[in-house]
């Protein structure tokens, strides 16, 4: 009974450092409440929320109503104005970025207007592979008159992809089909840039894209590095934890003192 | 003695995260104004425009370093939700994505080739936006 009782004892002792642990740590989350509320305002630094993405002609529990953009750019001098036009989520759906001199302006153009408008695909686009919305991409002067690109001269259009798990690329629509443009993933892996020298209906289309700023493959290289860190940290403990070899059977092996033999004969 | 230890382990972490913060933090979409995420927000009288890279500039390597001005206010190093109209952080966006947070008006952006827009933001000492929002002029530039 006494045994018992002291090996209880042993055991409390053994957990006393695990409980003291405890006991500090529910102090602090109780200091960390006290000192920060929860109906105070959380402070914004670093994680960033996406807006689930925008369907033209939502089904089901898709979000929809996508935004427009349009941007106004005034001319100074003979050559075109930079362009960057985006729709409004966030990130964007759809951008438009094009450099100085880029469109092809006429005498008297004053100003170009760029819009991007999401529309939902026609059955014939559907039928293509359409995912997501179809941008329709315009650049007019002051009298809705169409500037085109330059000879020689390209624009980036930047799509997001509802689903980052499909592989996709950027396709400009030509009436029947859609020719699909070589493309690269932009900052985030789900934003599909390719340089287009025509405007037109763009859209996602089933395809690949590359770039070196794929996320996946970031991600992916990083899952490998650290599987190959854990094998051989494991490889590294097993060969540590192996018995020594034998000796030779001709030299018998003293056996080593058990300390509770060695108790019990005491 | 583990499973203790691993409890007391995520009683403290658990501990150190604070209770207002919520876990996934958003930013404030580009089309919202910010009152109708954060509820009545205070204007500021900075002004903050971009001095380089110039609009249409064409740069090469695999950095472009970015330097702003900022008018009538400056550059607080602390986060909190006590805030001023004339202090806060600067938000870089590049392509409409959030990609850095500054504590300074210069910074070295990571860039492969390609053309690029760029913007930046002026918000309060709590990473929210004034209301109206502090944009800076937008840049178009290419990287070779």
């Amino acid at each position: 009974m006494l045994k018992h009782g002291s090996r209880r004892w042993a055991r409390l002792a053994r957990a006393l450092p695990a409980l003291a642990l405890i006991v500090v740590g529910m102090a602090a989350l109780g200091l960390a409440q006290l000192d920060s509320p929860a109906r105070r305002l959380p402070l914004y630094d670093g994680v960033v929320v996406e807006d689930p993405y925008r369907y033209a002609a939502p089904s089901g529990a898709q979000a929809g109503s996508p935004a427009t953009g349009e941007s106004v750019s005034q001319l100074v001098g003979t050559g075109s104005p930079s362009v960057a036009i985006s729709t409004g989520e966030n990130p964007p759906q759809a951008q438009l970025i094009a450099q100085t001199g880029a469109f092809a302006v006429t005498a008297g153009v004053t100003s170009l207007t760029g819009t991007l408008m999401p529309l939902a695909p026609t059955t014939a686009q559907t039928q293509a592979g359409a995912v997501g919305n179809v941008y329709r991409m315009t650049v007019t002067d002051q009298n809705g008159q169409q500037v085109p690109l330059a000879t020689g001269a390209q624009a980036t259009v930047i799509l997001r992809a509802p689903d980052q798990n499909v592989q996709v690329a950027v396709g400009r629509w030509d009436g029947t089909a859609f020719t699909i443009l070589p493309t690269t993933t932009g900052n985030q892996a789900d934003l599909l840039r390719a340089q287009v020298d025509s405007l037109g209906d763009f859209a996602l289309v089933p395809g690949s894209s590359s770039g070196p700023g794929s996320g996946l493959l970031l991600l992916a290289g990083a899952v490998l590095l650290a599987l190959a860190v854990i094998a051989g940290v494991v490889l590294v403990r097993r060969r540590s934890a192996a018995p020594a070899p034998a000796a030779p059977r001709s030299v018998p092996a003293s056996p080593r003192p058990n300390k509770a033999r060695k108790r019990r004969r005491q | 003695m583990k499973s203790f230890l691993i409890l007391a382990l995520g009683l403290l972490a658990l501990a150190c995260t604070p209770a207002g913060a919520s876990p996934a933090p958003a930013s404030l979409p580009a089309s919202a104004s910010a009152s109708e995420s954060f509820g009545p927000r205070p204007s500021s009288p900075a002004t903050l425009a971009i001095t380089a890279p110039q609009d249409g500039a064409t740069v090469s390597g695999t950095t472009v370093h970015v330097t702003m001005d900022l008018e009538n206010a400056t550059i607080t190093s602390s986060t909190t939700t006590s805030i001023s109209p004339d202090q806060g952080h600067i938000h870089l966006y590049v392509d409409g994505v959030l990609t850095s947070m500054n504590y300074s008006t210069e910074q070295d952006l990571p860039v492969t080739p390609g053309t690029y827009a760029l913007k930046a933001e002026f918000v309060a000492a709590d990473h929210a936006p004034f209301s109206p929002r502090v944009w800076s002029n937008q840049v178009v530039f290419t990287v070779k």
